[in-house]
């Protein structure tokens, strides 16, 4: 899932979309920090940051 | 009369179909596949009860609150088999379906069902009368309602979920017996609401809980 425009948490409700996160299976959500609320206890986070030699660095918590 | 029910409103898909002389239930837990699996069933049990969507007499399904994607589906589904064929539909409030039966016991039975966010749909029954509004609550929140009373009845597919926020003493009983299957239900209660108070208007729409989209448009910017 891409939340990009996603506006309001209430309108990620809306969607219903929601089911897919609580599933067995693995769901991949970026813009994530706009519902945060709604993500489970055991979310793995990944955060990509982009190093002054244009390298990335990787940070995966949760695990 | 011929009644098929069904019910999509959680995680545990089930379906119930009575005709004057038989009754069909079916129920399962493999997740929301409601959209996969509810038309086949309800073909499947329309041929058991050796009926045609036209010899039906009444059609119920939940109103909500519960899965939005999963109260969607049964209620399209439902209005669909109603106007396309003419059959009168209601709606049964989730909470009223997930407590029935338990006007026995002596005590407040109290339906659970997860609403995401760590909160918990919910209301309260007493000797078979609803005695609270639905409500959409925190577990703390709930607890203090289950302070007031002397013995619980906790009900609904998530109990078990639920009762990890609780400090589950001698008062509070958890049904792990009945959390399973609902549609039954349906049929006993969609029979009652139908008597009462005629089939349900063409434009009704899912008991949400939350913000309606009407409201999330008002207060989008332009």
């Amino acid at each position: 899932m891409d939340l990009y425009r996603i506006e309001s948490i209430e309108e990620f409700e809306l969607l219903g979309t929601d089911d897919f996160m609580y599933s067995k299976n693995i769901t991949i959500i970026e813009w994530s920090e706009k519902i945060t609320e709604y993500l489970p206890d055991n979310t793995i986070t990944i955060t990509i940051s982009i190093l002054p030699d244009k390298t990335r660095q990787i940070n995966i918590e949760g695990m | 009369m011929n009644i098929l029910a069904f019910d999509t409103s959680t995680g545990i898909f089930s379906i119930s179909l009575k005709t004057d002389q038989n009754r069909f239930d079916f129920s399962c837990d493999m997740g929301f596949k409601h959209s996969e699996t509810l038309v086949t069933e309800i073909e499947l049990f329309l041929k058991r009860g050796d009926l045609s969507v036209s010899d039906l007499d009444l059609i119920v399904c939940p109103r909500g609150p519960g899965s939005f994607t999963g109260l969607r589906i049964g209620m399209a589904t439902a209005k669909g088999l109603s106007l396309g064929s003419g059959i009168p539909m209601v709606t049964v409030p989730t909470m009223d379906m997930i407590a029935y039966g338990f006007d026995y016991f002596e005590g407040i039975v109290v339906p659970i069902i997860d609403a995401r966010k760590k909160r918990f749909y919910t209301a309260v029954f007493s000797k078979g009368d609803k005695i609270s509004d639905n409500l959409d609550l925190t577990p703390e929140e709930i607890s203090t309602i289950l302070k007031e009373h002397e013995r619980i009845l906790l009900t609904g597919p998530d109990v078990l979920e639920f009762s990890k926020y609780m400090d589950i003493n001698g008062k509070i009983y958890i049904d792990k017996l009945n959390n399973k299957s609902w549609s039954g239900n349906l049929i006993d209660l969609g029979i009652k609401q139908y008597k009462e108070f005629g089939a349900s208007s063409d434009s009704e729409g899912p008991l949400y809980l939350r913000r309606s989209e009407a409201e999330i448009g008002i207060t989008r910017k332009p």
